[in-house]
């Protein structure tokens, strides 16, 4: 019979380091990124970097209207540009063969690689056009003559909703429900019409978030070539296998015939986690012309057709008892899914999941719908819903703790999840330090002092807190074991080990932890572990760079590869030295029996002794990870959706310019658990970055778009991101405990360090002019504008005006099988 | 976006840049720098055939100061050169601030101020500050010189009143005498790389404690950078206190003509015009030479 | 389309080239020389992942025509580490942890280099400045201004050496 999935991770776990023995693993200083040198002297190879010999150059065709039926494709003035070798349309592509994210969502899958007959966003493809020079590709795009006809355009989601609104893929298929949805999630538990009869204190507030970009450095890109009937693609993915398997399903090709490569990746947030025309076209001009093509996307191109940050609109109740304690939570989550699902779909989900945690709440009523627009389509992005719902709910919980006169910390510490709690829908914690990351920020900030800015006084400082999870369950793929990540160990005589990672490093540096790994359980040099990582041909499967997963998954996959390793060396020496296999270490390139000075060898020797003995065969190890929830997690919305739990808190002192409304961030303090932090400095650079992109969503980043959908601010220019001048410094509080599950103890910290930061600017700048802004991002205009009108009328509260009235108004939701 | 097809001509002097422009009546460029122009040739915003670079041409980079008349700023000096100027610093710091706020650094080593000024974009940062020091553009065409004052400079969005052959050949700034100040606000979401939601350039006189003259100007809030000629009136003959800088705040609003777009709106522009006018004005106060 | 030889100096070496007199540097030096270490980010001169030196001063490529090269010296990412030592700034870079997806490194590099050459001894604001016109959106700047003014350090005894 074979061994329980228990037996076996608890044999290789015998084997594993003593942790109070890492030599690596949390220090700081201790190794640098593997791919550091390659990256400062210029080497690291990144898709727009991959040359191969007669590459011809692949430029799209975009709409420039958001809502339209083609009527026409004419290629003839593009034709005459000279060095063009040819077009492709929507009918070059299998029909039916639509582009999603999640295969266990394929009948959502609703992305033509090339439109056929309809666009729905401004900058959807709809020709491609494949030329001897980039220079050439371009001209000839630019003169490709489409013939639309305009159909009406929607750019709110509560519109899209109406009954009579414009079907932008199918009608609503129950007469008389909410029109143009993609999905909708609804997440219920306990007894909330009772908890809110009950309770002392109710109330109902409204919030309102933006479209915000993942703004990478690399802009998007792929290059292609066709040899032996195989499609070979380098491309500027966060997964190299889920984007082969959509590549194939789009080409109407077996995976077989595909091999996705991921070299250096500029940058992901979850904005290359999809899969796009200009991977598809590249190939399919490949196969035609059997040159190599490239497509690399222009910076407008990046902005008007990839993905974005689901805007959401929110209507929060919260239900409180008199000393605070939070009783119940009926919410309605609006989020603006854009043209398309893709990775979007599970952010309905997730953005109620991020609302019953870091805080108890036994009652919940909540209702998350995504319907489309015609904006560009809304994806997957960093802090994946947990962003925007954090700056909702955290905004709210300084509101009621102001209404109830309890101290906003001290709120949050009477509603605190503490460890091994069980939340009501399923979710199961397990270590867990939110306390102390609140604790730490409040004393490093100052907290019991705050009122040294006197509310309005034009500074303050402002706290909040939030969880994540560590290492998502979420399903991309279908495979055996559900989001696994797989990783190859082997072992060579000649003093080195080569880890094969499926895991996809996209700059977080999940190379280095891999090697890392490797390199303390075998005691070797991080040098004399080799990486080969994320290629379908050669490495393993791994599900992507999402979800917080890799650390979790990737490095726990990694973690027992090499145990299995290891456990097979050492059960081969325990037998030669007649002891047990826990009993030998690894340390210093030395293979030893501690305290016997005769049974001490080289990892060299280890290795040779073991070939020896087995036929020439090398030592290998193979490990799995993956997180084992209920595959219908996300149908029945009852379970656990992760591994473990992060958990994070911020505080922020800001000055704001009472007369311009621009807002300068002094200073930011964050603790994270994150478990056993892998390398300091690396959990820091994930902290630093989460700020800027966190300080960005609040008060610099947003899309904004005209009455006919037209991105009107595609550039770095007017899409403004903080620069070096405008971040503060940063101060990081690691308030972490080993965690029993995580990889040499470890969790997560990429994801979840972005979902505080919006909060706790949001509430200082609140406290900063006394007023309670609920709808981002607080540009200086914005927030002048409301300063001025509190000055003319007294009005306090600014942000989502608009949205009492649509929630109140919104068409019903058809009736569903499971609710 | 790649570049259109053109022919690149580095002129070895000004008589030769000049006539070629003249021949190529519109349809040659001029690039010193050229970090706008190549831009604007990628975008397609102007065309050209011909891309004329004076920076092959003697003469034309140099910071010159001479004391009791003012400045010359050479058509090749960079941004960068303005802002590190130790002479501009020390004597005319208002417009090495106007240069220090254009785009990033690697923008301002290659790009100049003359270029900034002949771009002729309303946000232009170094326009304001140029205006109100009442500088003159020192132009050649063929054997021809003149002078253009910097307030018949501007003639509208990218448009100057520059002729087919004129080449800039640098800027004159008046020096600032005793009792004299300057100062240069840009106010911007960011706090670099961002074009001016507005820009205000003040220069004052003072006599006795009171404004004896000054000139107030506008930038991002018009198709030119404009004076704000009320706001001037209200501060001649009087004290500095708040109450009159606020009025003078409030007359520069009320004189300026924005728009509104991507950036920002034209109420928030116009006050935003009242709040720098104030601080620009008082900066130049307290930092008279 | 008018093209034409210029001479110049590259990475430490007198080169002749053809090029398009429409070719931006950072297209030549990518697509002609195959120096890739200069990036594509947004060719309109505002995230500085293209900045190479011309002359020792950091410059945008995409907003420099290779033509204006003639006569001039160039240094891209790939012409920094001299006789296979890594300058003090790469080193500090690696050591500091200072780079995360790397796509804005070289750039970000470059540009440091000019502003030691200019200012040896920066203050966190001037390093800050001093780099503005490299946009990250992976550090949030803060390890990279602590390698920069780390290297700053490093630099100044090497000097009084």
């Amino acid at each position: 019979m074979a061994q329980t999935r228990n037996e076996y991770w608890s044999e290789i776990r015998s084997v594993y380091k003593d942790p109070k023995d890492y030599v690596l693993a949390g220090r700081g200083n201790a190794y640098v990124r593997i791919d550091a040198e390659a990256k400062v002297t210029g080497t690291a190879v990144y898709t727009d970097d991959v040359y191969l010999p007669e590459t011809w150059y692949c430029k799209l065709v975009h709409s420039p209207y958001a809502h339209a039926l083609i009527k026409s494709i004419d290629f003839t003035e593009a034709e005459k540009v000279p060095g063009v070798k040819g077009f492709l349309t929507g009918a070059d592509f299998p029909e039916g063969h639509n582009l999603g994210n999640p295969e266990a969502f394929k009948e959502l899958a609703d992305k033509e690689p090339l439109c056929r007959r309809k666009v729905r966003m401004v900058g959807d493809e709809v020709a491609a056009v494949c030329a001897t020079t980039e220079e050439a590709a371009e001209e000839a795009a630019r003169l490709v003559k489409v013939e639309y006809e305009p159909l009406p355009v929607l750019l709110d989601p509560f519109d899209a909703m109406a009954l009579d609104a414009e079907p932008i893929h199918y009608p609503a298929d129950q007469p008389g429900t909410a029109n143009n949805l993609s999905i909708f999630t609804v997440m219920k538990a306990g007894d909330p019409d009772k908890a809110f009869e009950e309770a002392y204190y109710t109330d109902k507030s409204y919030y309102k978030t933006q479209e915000m970009v993942h703004a990478a450095i690399e802009p998007h890109g792929a290059i292609a070539k066709y040899e032996n009937g195989e499609y070979t693609i380098w491309s500027t993915t966060q997964g190299a296998y889920v984007s082969r398997y959509w590549v194939a399903w789009g080409l109407g090709v077996p995976e077989s015939q595909v091999r996705l490569i991921k070299p250096m990746v500029g940058g992901g947030f979850g904005g290359k986690l999809d899969v796009f025309a200009h991977e598809l076209c590249p190939c399919k001009f490949a196969e035609r012309t059997g040159h190599p093509v490239k497509c690399i996307l222009k910076r407008d191109e990046v902005f008007k057709c990839t993905r974005t940050r689901h805007p959401i609109s929110f209507q929060i109740e919260s239900a409180f008892s008199k000393d605070g304690k939070l009783l119940a939570k009926r919410c309605r989550h609006i989020l603006d899914g854009g043209a398309y699902g893709g990775s979007g779909i599970a952010a309905n989900t997730l953005s109620l999941i991020c609302a019953t945690f870091p805080y108890k709440v036994e009652n919940i009523d909540m209702i998350a719908r995504r319907p489309y627009t015609n904006h560009p389509a809304s994806g997957a992005m960093r802090g994946y819903s947990a962003c925007q719902v954090h700056f909702a709910h955290e905004i709210h919980m300084d509101e009621v703790a102001n209404h109830l006169g309890i101290d906003p910390l001290e709120l949050r510490h009477k509603n605190e999840i503490t460890p091994y709690y069980t939340g009501p829908t399923g979710l199961e914690f397990t270590s867990c330090r939110f306390k102390e990351c609140m604790d730490a920020c409040a004393e490093a900030i100052d907290w019991k002092n705050r009122w040294r800015y006197p509310k309005g006084s034009g500074q303050a400082i402002g706290m909040s807190g939030s969880g994540f999870m560590s290492g998502t369950g979420f399903p991309v793929l279908v495979t055996p074991h559900y989001c696994s990540s797989t990783t190859i160990v082997r072992l060579n005589r000649e003093g080195y080990a080569v880890v094969y990672t499926g895991a996809n490093d996209i700059g977080q540096g999940c190379d280095t932890v891999m090697a890392m790994i490797v390199a303390e359980e075998l005691g070797l040099n991080m040098d004399e572990v080799k990486v080969v990582q994320s290629d379908t041909t050669t490495t393993p499967w791994d599900a992507g760079s999402f979800g917080s997963r890799v650390t979790f998954l990737g490095g726990n996959a990694c973690h027992h590869a090499v145990g299995d390793a290891k456990l097979k060396l050492l059960k081969h020496w325990a037998e030669e030295w007649g002891c047990k296999p826990t009993d030998i270490k690894m340390a210093d390139h030395r293979v030893f029996l501690p305290g016997d000075a005769e049974k001490n060898i080289s990892y060299n020797e280890a290795c040779y002794g073991y070939e020896e003995k087995n036929f020439g065969r090398c030592v290998a190890g193979v490990g799995a990870y993956n997180h084992e929830g209920d595959k219908d997690v996300y149908v029945k919305n009852v379970g656990n959706y992760a591994t473990a739990y992060s958990f994070s808190a911020s505080a922020a002192k800001v000055t704001v310019d009472m007369e311009t409304g621009a807002v300068t961030l002094d200073d930011f303090i964050f603790g994270h658990d994150c478990g056993r932090p892998l390398n300091i400095r690396a959990v820091e650079g994930q902290i630093e970055g989460s700020v800027l992109l966190g300080f960005g969503f609040t008060c610099y980043e947003e899309c904004v778009y005209d009455k006919d959908g037209r991105h009107l601010n595609p550039s770095f220019r007017d899409y403004r991101f903080p620069t070096a001048l405008d971040m503060p410094n940063i101060t990081t509080k690691v308030c972490s405990e080993y965690d029993e599950e995580g990889p040499l103890g470890a969790k997560e910290a990429g994801e979840g360090s972005t979902a505080p930061v919006g909060s706790a600017i949001g509430n200082a700048i609140n406290y900063a002019t006394g007023l309670v802004i609920k709808e981002l991002p607080i540009t200086p205009e914005r927030l002048w504008k409301a300063l001025r009108e509190h000055e003319r009328t007294g009005k306090t509260e600014f942000g989502g005006e608009d949205l009492p009235e649509k929630f109140a108004n919104m068409p019903p939701l058809p009736k569903r099988y499971n609710v | 976006m790649s570049l259109p097809a053109f022919d690149y001509v580095k002129a070895g002097s000004l008589q030769e840049a000049s006539q070629l422009a003249k021949e190529k009546a519109g349809k040659a460029v001029i690039m010193a720098g050229g970090t706008d122009v190549i831009l604007l040739l990628k975008d397609r915003v102007i065309a050209a055939d011909t891309v004329i670079d004076i920076k092959g041409i003697e003469g034309l980079n140099e910071i010159a100061y001479k004391e009791g008349e003012g400045f010359r700023i050479g058509a090749l000096v960079t941004l960068f050169e303005l802002q590190s100027s130790e002479v501009i610093k020390e004597k005319l710091p208002a417009l090495a601030d106007a240069a220090h706020y254009v785009a990033s650094a690697q923008i301002r080593r290659k790009g100049t101020m003359v270029g900034n000024i002949c771009n002729a974009s309303p946000s232009a940062d170094t326009a304001p500050i140029l205006l109100a020091m009442n500088a003159v553009v020192k132009v050649v065409n063929g054997e021809e010189k003149k002078d253009i004052p910097i307030g018949e400079f501007f003639k509208g969005v990218k448009k100057t009143a520059l002729q087919p052959g004129d080449i800039v050949t640098g800027v004159f700034i008046p020096e600032l005498k005793k009792n004299e100040g300057s100062a240069y606000f840009k106010h911007a979401v960011r706090k670099a790389m961002d074009l001016a939601i507005v820009g205000v350039g003040a220069w004052v006189k003072m006599d006795g404690g009171k404004v004896a003259d000054c000139r107030i100007t506008m930038g991002g809030v018009g198709i030119t950078p404009l004076r704000a000629y009320n706001a001037e009136k209200i501060l001649i003959g009087n004290a500095i206190t708040e109450e009159l800088l606020e009025q003078a705040g409030v007359a520069a609003s009320q004189e300026c003509k924005p728009i509104s777009d991507v950036r920002a709106s034209a109420e928030y522009r116009t006050d935003m015009i009242r709040v720098y006018t104030k601080r620009a004005v008082k900066k130049a106060v307290e930092t008279l030479a | 389309m008018a093209k034409r030889v210029i001479s110049f100096k590259l990475n430490g070496v007198d080169r002749d080239e053809l090029v398009l007199d429409n070719m931006t540097m950072v297209d030549f030096l990518r697509k002609q020389m195959h120096l890739t270490g200069t990036k594509r980010g947004c060719e309109e001169g505002e995230c500085g992942a293209c900045t190479i030196l011309l002359d020792g001063k950091a410059v945008t490529s995409c907003t420099m025509l290779a033509v204006e090269a003639d006569g001039h010296e160039i240094v891209t990412i790939e012409g920094v580490r001299k006789d296979g030592v890594l300058h003090p700034i790469q080193k500090e870079f690696i050591d500091k942890w200072a780079l995360q997806c790397g796509f804005c490194t070289p750039g970000m590099i470059m540009s440091a280099i000019s502003l030691l050459n200019e200012n040896p001894n920066p203050t966190e604001h001037e390093i800050r400045d001093g780099i503005a016109g490299n946009l990250c959106r992976c550090t949030g700047y803060v390890k990279i201004v602590e390698a920069i003014a780390s290297a700053a350090k490093i630099m100044a005894k090497e000097v009084a050496k």
